[in-house]
């Protein structure tokens, strides 16, 4: 499978490869792969030029998971777009699927897993890419819990300082932290104002729509390009969404099976 | 030691894909290099996680890539940076902190690089370069930019004399050893620090001992490493660091037993008095 795919297909098929994945590890994080999937689906599925990073070019576009702990839904997706990589090893002892984003997963740019430091690294990356002369796009994806680290705000202003207009910035915005919502633990406010403050050009978008995702992406800009991809934490599993318990529990079995078909009859 | 650094860095700068990012520091020091290579300069301002940060992502690029600030804002600062996306990752990064030791005299704790190498050591990708002289960081810097592994540079902020005319140096796997002095005693120095007063009032009959300086060494050892100090009835390590994390205690974990090696640098308490570099290295240097 490569570029211009049936994304909403792509995201189907890693939500299925996700829960069987976390089912069989035993492992954290659903919730937060399930808020992020479509949005990577989008950016595999119709943006990147996947040929160009199987092959490892120097030109090539470059994406990093900033929020490392949906590393199951990196590594489906990357799996569905044709990178040899088999997820029955996920989490497993010996296993190179380790469940925070590993370099060394095919397809993987960067390890991450402690959060705020994916955006400085993009950030490199884009600079480096325009001194060069290098006209290919940097993503980075972080959520909005992350941005409670300060080192993003530090990339955020040299961002927005320096125009680079070659890196966009998802924010999965699922309004879920560790412990509780966002709001509660250090009120975010209004990202957009806060984003449109820094001289950033900022898109506001639901982050489950696929179509709108992708005009998001392709939108020209001389500026940084911040999308605030509105989602919900475990979207498609009704009883997962919007509940902050799915940012560590794996299903049982029952629960398993339940969500399963609910995800193939999506 | 950091104005060789900076010129060393701008010749090699004519001919190779490097990049420089500077915290805001380096006054009176970077401008050349900003004007004549400012397509390999950038200030990152007052943000040293961006900048090991982003310093990985150019680094990613298959530039070499240096990071300049003061003492512990570079390392510390931005340590899991360094760790994570440096280190792991293997990328050709070299973190430079200027004013090791108590370089910086009278501005205080918050700017005395005495327990940089503790940290650092940490980071198994890295190479540690510790010059104890301008001749060493002009080697050093050379050094870095013909191998693509992470690495420390810790330099001096004065106007450090040379101290040899004896530029024998010796790989030993990731160690660099040079010889000071010609090998004819029985009792040996190993320095990484500059003051030779320090060494004239603590140290008798100086002149009956060889030294060497460690340019560079990580946390491998090599055997040739315990061959050398072996043939040393006794041996002194002057550091300009806190004794119980730099080299000394590197080579004490390696070798416990070596029971005639004793160090000669600044103890653990955090030093709350005020002075110049000088001053400072007079009543805190001791043997521990």
């Amino acid at each position: 499978m490569r570029c211009e795919t049936n994304t909403v297909a792509l995201a189907k098929a890693a939500r299925e490869t996700i829960i069987k994945a976390i089912y069989a590890s035993k492992s954290s994080h659903i919730g937060s792969c399930y808020s992020c999937v479509d949005i990577l689906a989008v950016i595999y599925g119709a943006l990147l030029k996947v040929d160009d990073i199987i092959k490892n070019t120097i030109d090539r576009d470059y994406f990093v998971l900033s929020k490392g702990h949906a590393a199951a839904a990196l590594y489906s997706i990357l799996k569905e777009v044709g990178f040899d990589i088999n997820l029955e090893d996920y989490g497993a002892n010996g296993s190179d699927l380790m469940t925070h984003a590993s370099c060394k997963v095919p397809g993987v740019e960067l390890s991450s897993g402690s959060l705020g430091l994916g955006l400085g690294h993009c950030l490199g990356r884009a600079l480096a890419n325009r001194k060069d002369g290098i006209d290919s796009k940097v993503i980075c994806l972080l959520s909005d819990g992350e941005l409670n680290e300060g080192s993003n705000w530090e990339s955020f202003m040299m961002a927005s300082h320096l125009k680079l207009s070659n890196l966009t910035i998802v924010i999965d915005k699922n309004n879920l932290q560790s412990l509780t919502t966002t709001e509660n633990t250090l009120n975010l406010g209004s990202l957009a104002n806060k984003f449109g403050q820094f001289d950033l050009e900022v898109i506001d978008i639901d982050g489950h729509d696929h179509q709108t995702l992708r005009l998001a992406f392709q939108k020209k800009s001389a500026l940084t390009k911040v999308i605030i991809a509105n989602t919900i934490k475990g979207k498609g599993v009704s009883f997962m969404e919007d509940k902050v318990e799915w940012h560590y529990r794996p299903p049982n079995q029952g629960e398993y099976r339940e969500a399963l078909r609910e995800i193939r009859n999506a | 030691m950091r104005n060789t650094f900076i010129r060393t860095l701008e010749k090699i700068a004519a001919s190779e894909d490097i990049f420089l990012l500077v915290g805001d520091l380096g006054y009176s020091v970077v401008e050349n290099f900003s004007k004549n290579y400012p397509s390999k300069f950038l200030n990152v301002g007052v943000a040293e996680q961006n900048m090991a940060a982003i310093a990985s992502g150019i680094a990613s690029t298959s530039k070499r890539v240096f990071t300049y600030s003061i003492a512990n804002f570079p390392t510390f600062r931005a340590a899991e940076q360094i760790r994570n996306l440096i280190d792991y990752h293997s990328y050709p990064v070299t973190t430079v902190s200027v004013g090791s030791g108590l370089s910086y005299g009278n501005l205080g704790y918050t700017h005395h690089g005495v327990t940089d190498l503790g940290l650092m050591k940490l980071f198994c990708n890295h190479y540690l370069y510790t010059p104890f002289d301008p001749d060493e960081v002009a080697f050093c810097v050379q050094d870095i930019t013909k191998n693509s592994r992470p690495s420390y540079l810790r330099l001096g902020k004065t106007n450090e004399p040379n101290l040899s005319k004896q530029f024998r140096y010796s790989t030993y796997g990731d160690w660099i050893v040079r010889y000071l002095t010609p090998q004819r005693n029985s009792r040996l120095i190993i320095r990484i620090a500059n003051d030779s007063n320090i060494l004239t009032r603590r140290v008798n009959d100086l002149h009956l001992y060889d030294q060497i300086s460690i340019p560079r060494w990580s946390g491998t050892f090599e055997d040739e490493i315990f061959a050398l100090l072996t043939e040393y009835e006794e041996i002194i390590v002057y550091e300009n660091h806190q004794y119980n994390c730099g080299i000394y205690s590197t080579l004490k974990t390696v070798y416990p037993n070596m029971n005639n090696m004793r160090s000669l640098a600044l103890n653990s308490d955090c030093l709350t008095s005020v002075g110049d570099e000088k001053y400072l290295n007079e009543k805190f240097l001791n043997f521990n």
